[in-house]
């Protein structure tokens, strides 16, 4: 089973590009607004890959990650507001629902199951990363 | 060799957590407590406790949020929830503003869910080291009607 841990110490380093790519410090890729989705590919040099998602509605968002052949792992942090602070979740589910509100903004770090058991970007495939917004 | 150590690693973890008296992740805490739409539970973590185990069955199809919420400000609880279906996961730790943490699941009826309840610090604890939390909580599954 593969330990799953949301860290506050995680949620700093989401945003900013850095040489080594990790699940606490991923690579920037293109952002999302509403619903919308992103494909790209997941490789040993670029195993974690951050897209920041902003709200257009309020209700929830349906996050789905889609990888080719390969078990994938979502990690999903809350960008900072006065409002929310520090959430975090995970799942080695293809998807997740976080409750949003119009304007705000998550990270959403697309990865595979693989590459958090090892601790490192060991597995290649390609992804899809999509954004669903859903009203009650 | 790796795996061995590995091994060797984890057999250290769950011998110094005996020692401690605490249980942990591999290792919860079991409640007998089978939480019910709707209905709130109060319930507390402790340092030899703080990993409670809850069960749910979910009675309709549909999504369900299971939230846990504990005071804000509180000094070592930092509301962490985890929800398992056999080997799938999905976790969630607290808005540091509200200190309510937040799981929204797609269940099925009948389906057997597994909850467990920590705060974010013993998630994170290294092996061997001794658990701090200590705090009362509240934990509830609340439907929730999505397309």
């Amino acid at each position: 089973m593969i330990r799953i841990v949301v860290g506050f110490a995680l949620l700093v380093a989401a945003t900013g590009a850095s040489a080594a790519d990790t699940i606490d410090q991923p690579s920037v890729g293109r952002a999302l607004r509403g619903s919308a989705h992103v494909s790209g590919k997941l490789t040993r040099e670029r195993g974690f890959v951050s897209h920041r998602y902003r709200a257009v509605t309020d209700g929830f968002v349906k996050i789905t990650l889609a990888t080719g052949a390969k078990r994938p792992y979502l990690r999903v942090l809350t960008v900072p507001s006065t409002t929310r602070r520090g959430e975090g979740w995970s799942t080695n589910e293809p998807s997740l629902v976080v409750r949003v509100a119009r304007g705000s903004e998550l990270e959403l770090v697309a990865t595979l199951a693989v590459n958090i058991t090892k601790g490192t970007a060991v597995g290649e495939a390609t992804y899809e990363l999509a954004t669903v917004e859903m009203t009650p | 060799m790796k795996l061995a150590v590995v091994i060797a690693l984890l057999a250290n973890a769950t011998l110094a957590e005996a020692r401690l008296h605490q249980d942990g992740y591999d290792t919860p805490t079991e409640t007998h407590v089978e939480l019910v739409v709707g209905l709130w539970h109060d319930d507390k973590l402790t340092p030899d406790h703080g990993w409670n185990h809850y069960t749910f069955v979910a009675p309709t199809s549909g999504y369900v949020a299971v939230q846990m919420r504990a005071p804000r400000d509180h000094a070592t609880l930092w509301s962490y929830l985890r929800v398992i279906d056999g080997d799938h996961n999905w976790a969630a730790v607290a808005n540091r503003v509200t200190n309510l943490s937040e799981v929204v699941v797609a269940v099925e009826r009948g389906h057997h869910y597994d909850i467990i309840a920590t705060s974010q610090r013993n998630a994170t604890l290294e092996p061997g080291e001794r658990q701090i939390t200590d705090g009362p909580y509240t934990i509830g599954v609340v439907p929730i009607a999505l397309p």
